[in-house]
Order: structure tokens, then C-alpha cells, then sequence
């Protein structure tokens, strides 16, 4: 069969059978494969950063004093998700470190009357505890 | 001279409460015992069950209990560069200076001390065991200490032959390897108020019922002495794979109203069992440190330590059961009191703490070192072994490296000191915010 073909087609045997003979070929192959990793490598770092990216506007607090607390969360597709937790609900506004794998950060979260889970202030974003700090303080004097 | 100088402390260990045993409760008391010496102290093991994240235990000690599941008898599992973002973290927020790491056994103490180096900061290891090195498990075990003590600042053993086992183990130079012999709980294991009588004498075994805590021996043992000895009961407490042979051993010879099994003993009861015997036998074949004697000692029995407080005996059946009828005839003379009072004044967790931190002033004294300078520490360990740790070494610094670009030490917030307030009416967040302002 190969003998048919090599006569069919007139080339050298070599060249059918062994594609990268020459050091010229084998280093453009190289040189090929060095610049698809490093565009595959770019896209899967661009693709990860994007995915990293949480589609959350703002989020915001509420405090009606005497009557409750509106939590907002604003995604910039125009979305806008509310919770309203009743001033009676809330026994305690704490701030907690989470210990991840990986990390550990603060987060602010309200302890309920009546309720095993804790309610997450901030359950989208993850600010940083100087800005935790005030919106506790104010969580604290309108439970109170 | 700055011998009043506050140290900021990491301890690391798989092994931390609420697990019970000789290392968590060294590393409890001594944290204790730090903190009221003014140091800040911090706890880093892994998650037990459902406990994970952070506790504070008593007196306000900062306990981290990072997800990484168990795999092995209590270990984390090994993943060389998986704990390097969390170590990093915890060590940036607390502002720590120092990391002390106890326990040859513990994965996550060896990985927490490499990226702990790697990152710059002084490092201190406690042996608490020793160990052979024959069998497979002991070589590798002996390998990775060897890794983990080539670039110490210094090393603390628990007593003189755990020093020369961990010198020989690891080849790090004695002088780097400083002896602080454990402490016992005086207050907790004190003497019963009245004295037992002794028409009946009751011999107390309380340990973990394995083969290196001789539980073997003691299938020969309690027989042969409860057929020399008429008067003579036995109290065995503690859990263990050998349980079942005690309890053979016990059907077979009919001693069912001689030998009392009590099962596993939680750490509160240990002292009232102790009270209830007269002489604490303890049939371990190896021990660097055994804080078990220690606290019979300190309830007043009749056990180990200077002359008149203990009688040693061999390994061997023989041997044990005449040394145990020679305790029986030491006991008229015995004063539980006087014992506890000499314990008290032999071994106290603040003498230990004292002494901790001396040597970590002697680590912060050493100088700092560039990844380079350190390398050859590594190479010497070995032919293949040594270049094996020094690529590792130098991928943790890469990776340290890495981390560095994707989330800079700035962006860690660190976190405020937390000062409890003893009244009970003031709330203790109050003084957090008052630090943060």
C-alpha cells in the first residue's frame, strides 16, 4: 500500500513518513508551539480575572431607626435584590473572621431571635473591616 | 537590652484541644502561662469536626482552626504548598514574630515552619517524642525532621534523652537544641484530704492501652502480682486496641472482683481516679517525657522520680512484679502531702514559660538570611535528599513570591488586640473598637 502510494504521488518516501526531518521545520514547530501556550496561557488568565469579576454594583444598608433594616444588594444588569429584617428580629450585629482553606477575611452578620443561621450583611461583596467597622457601630446603636 | 521585650507568638500543631493528650495540654499551659507573662499568643491547628475557624479559649488565647480535613491519625494532609496562602495570612494579621511548632508527627507543624522560613520569620520546633530508627515509618519520619531542623533557630527538647534522640535523629547541632522539661498542673492533681487505708492496697494503671505503652507487659504483670499478693487490686483506665487482652487476661485468671477495666477517662476525672489508689504503675516502654507520673506523683502516689518517690524495674514481667512488691512495702512510709509540695516545687508551667522565653529572645537575636545564604544548610542533608529539599525550598519561594504579586501583605488587614475586660458588665467588643480608634 505504501509502496502503491509513494509511486502515485512521486515524492520522496521521507518527507510522507517523517514530516519534521530538517532543524529549520523543527524549530518553527517549536517556535509555533512556544507562542499557542503563551496565547492559551494568556486567555485562561484573562478568562479566570473576568470570571473573578462579581457582577454586584453595590450593596447597601438601610438603618430605619425604631423600625428595622433594609439590606440591598444592586447588580449592574439593573437587578436589585432587598431583604428587610424587623428591629425586634436582630438580638446582635457581630463582625467575624472566616477562616477559609485558603484565606481568612471579616464579614459583618447579624445574629436573629429564633434563628440558627446567621444573616450576612455584606453576602456579595467582601469590604474591608474599616468600613466594616462604622456600619457595626451604627448596627449596634439602632438595636439597641 | 531588651529583656522585657514583648514577643507576638505562633504555636502550630495538628494536635490542639478539644483533642486530649500530652502535646495539647503543653501547648495549652504554656500558652496559658505566656500570655499572663504579657505575650501575645496564637494557636494554629486544624479543623476538628465541625469546630473550624476561630475560637478564643480561656484568658483570651486566639485559637485558628484551618479547614484542612484530618487524613491520617489526626494529620493534615501533606500538600507541601497547600497551606503556604493561610500560614501567610494568619502570620501578616497577627503581626507574629516568632513560630513555634511542636511535634515530629505533625504534617501541618513541618509544613507551617518551611513556609514560615521561607517567609523570613524565626522558627522554633518541641520534640515531645522519640522515636527509632529502624522500621520504614521511623526513616521517613526522621528525613523530614532532618528537613525541618536544618535551618532552626533553635530547638527545645522535653528531657535529656530526647535531646540526644533528637540530635541523632536530625543531626542538628546540640548546641542549638535547648532542655525544658515539661510542667504538671499542681493546682489541678493535688492529694485526696484523707489518707487511704492500707489494708487494701489499689495499684492504678491509667494510660492509652497500646503496645508502646506496654500494655502487653501488663498481661503479665497483674496476675502474677494479684497471686503474690492477696490484697492487692488493680484500676485500669484507658481505651485502646489492647483492651481486649486485658479483658481475656481478666477472664482467664477470674479477676473480675481483683481488676477493674474503667475504659477511656476523660481528662476531667483523671484526678479522682488517682486519688482513689495508693501506688500508679506505669508499664510505658518509651517515653520522652512522661507527663502521666508527674501527675500521679502530684496526687500523692507512689510512683517515679527522686529516690524515695519512685522504683524503676526492666522492661521484663519479672522484674516488674518485684518491683511492685517493693512499693507495697515502701507504702506505710509514704505522705501524700510532702509529695505534692516538693512536685509543686520541682515542676510549674510559669518555670517552663520563663524558660521559652529565653530561648526565643536567644532566636530573635539570630540574623536574618536571604534564600541563598540558607541553601546550603539544605544541600548538606544528603546526595539526593539534599537537592530534593532544596528545589523544594525554592519553590516555596517562588509560589511566596507569586502570592506576593496576586495579593500583597498591605492588602492583609491586620487584626486589633483584643483586651478582655474582666467585668462582667461591659461588653468585651467595646474594647476592640476602642483599640481600632
Amino acid at each position: 500500500m505504501i509502496q502503491s502510494s509513494v509511486e502515485a504521488s512521486g515524492g520522496l518516501p521521507s518527507e510522507r513518513l517523517n514530516p519534521i526531518s530538517s532543524p529549520m521545520e523543527q524549530s518553527t514547530a517549536i517556535q509555533e508551539l512556544c507562542i499557542s501556550s503563551i496565547w492559551s496561557i494568556l486567555l485562561c488568565f484573562s478568562l479566570a480575572k473576568v470570571l473573578h469579576h462579581k457582577p454586584v454594583k453595590k450593596e447597601s444598608v438601610v438603618i430605619m431607626p425604631a423600625f428595622g433594616v433594609q439590606l440591598e444588594t444592586h447588580y449592574w444588569s439593573g437587578r436589585v435584590i432587598r431583604r428587610f429584617v424587623p428591629i425586634s428580629k436582630i438580638l446582635k450585629p457581630v463582625l467575624n473572621e472566616c477562616v477559609t482553606p485558603v484565606t481568612c477575611h471579616w464579614s459583618l452578620a447579624l445574629i436573629l431571635r429564633d434563628e440558627d443561621e446567621l444573616m450576612l450583611v455584606f453576602q456579595k461583596l467582601q469590604p474591608p473591616v474599616r468600613i466594616l467597622v462604622p456600619v457595626w457601630k451604627a448596627l449596634c446603636a439602632a438595636s439597641h | 537590652m531588651d529583656q522585657q521585650r514583648k514577643h507576638r507568638i505562633l504555636m502550630v500543631s495538628d494536635f490542639f484541644y478539644p483533642n486530649f493528650g500530652g502535646v495539647e495540654s503543653h501547648i495549652y499551659y504554656l500558652s496559658q502561662c505566656l500570655l499572663k507573662l504579657g505575650h501575645k499568643v496564637v494557636v494554629m491547628t486544624h479543623a476538628y469536626g465541625n469546630r473550624s475557624g476561630v475560637r478564643y479559649v480561656t484568658n483570651g488565647l486566639k485559637v485558628y482552626y484551618v479547614p484542612w480535613r484530618p487524613f491520617l491519625m489526626q494529620n493534615t494532609l501533606p500538600t507541601f504548598y497547600g497551606t503556604l496562602p493561610i500560614t501567610r495570612t494568619i502570620l501578616v494579621r497577627e503581626r507574629i514574630s516568632i513560630v513555634h511548632g511542636h511535634q515530629a508527627f505533625s504534617t501541618l507543624c513541618h509544613e507551617a515552619l518551611m513556609h514560615a522560613r521561607t517567609m523570613g520569620y524565626k522558627i522554633i520546633f518541641t520534640d515531645h517524642s522519640l522515636y527509632g530508627f529502624a522500621d520504614v515509618g521511623s526513616i521517613h519520619m526522621n528525613k523530614v525532621l532532618q528537613f525541618t531542623l536544618a535551618d532552626i533557630s533553635q530547638a527545645i527538647c522535653v528531657s535529656h534523652t530526647s535531646k540526644e534522640n533528637t540530635v541523632l535523629r536530625s543531626g542538628i547541632t546540640p548546641e542549638r537544641v535547648f532542655v525544658i522539661p515539661n510542667a504538671v498542673d499542681t493546682a489541678m492533681f493535688s492529694p485526696a484530704p484523707n489518707r487511704l487505708s492500707c489494708d487494701e492496697i489499689v495499684i492504678i494503671v491509667v494510660s492509652r492501652l497500646v503496645y508502646r505503652k506496654g500494655a502487653d507487659l501488663l498481661v503479665e504483670v497483674i496476675p502474677e502480682v494479684c497471686h503474690l499478693f492477696p490484697n492487692v487490686r488493680f484500676v485500669v483506665g484507658g481505651d485502646g486496641p489492647k483492651r481486649v487482652r486485658l479483658e481475656e487476661m481478666r477472664e482467664k485468671y477470674s479477676l473480675q472482683d481483683r481488676v477493674e477495666m474503667l475504659g477511656a477517662v476523660p481528662h476531667s476525672q483523671v484526678r479522682s481516679v488517682l486519688i482513689s489508689g495508693h501506688i500508679f504503675l506505669n508499664s510505658s516502654l518509651t517515653e520522652a517525657f512522661c507527663i502521666a507520673i508527674l501527675e500521679a506523683a502530684s496526687c500523692g502516689l507512689l510512683t517515679v522520680l527522686p529516690d524515695d518517690m519512685i522504683v524503676l524495674a526492666e522492661p521484663d514481667p519479672g522484674d516488674m512484679v518485684h518491683a511492685i512488691g517493693k512499693a507495697i512495702h515502701m507504702l506505710p512510709n509514704i505522705n501524700p502531702h510532702v509529695m505534692h509540695s516538693r512536685m509543686k516545687k520541682l515542676y510549674s508551667w510559669h518555670d517552663v514559660a520563663k524558660r521559652t522565653e529565653i530561648v526565643y529572645d536567644c532566636a530573635l537575636q539570630s540574623s536574618d538570611e536571604n534564600l541563598l545564604q540558607r541553601l546550603p544548610r539544605y544541600l548538606k542533608c544528603g546526595a539526593w535528599a539534599g537537592k530534593l529539599f532544596g528545589l523544594v525550598m525554592i519553590v516555596n519561594f517562588l509560589l511566596w513570591q507569586l502570592l506576593e504579586l496576586w495579593q500583597p501583605a498591605e492588602s492583609i488587614e491586620e487584626v486589633p488586640d483584643l483586651v478582655l475586660v474582666q467585668n462582667e458588665h461591659e461588653e468585651p467588643m467595646q474594647d476592640f473598637v476602642e483599640a481600632r480608634d
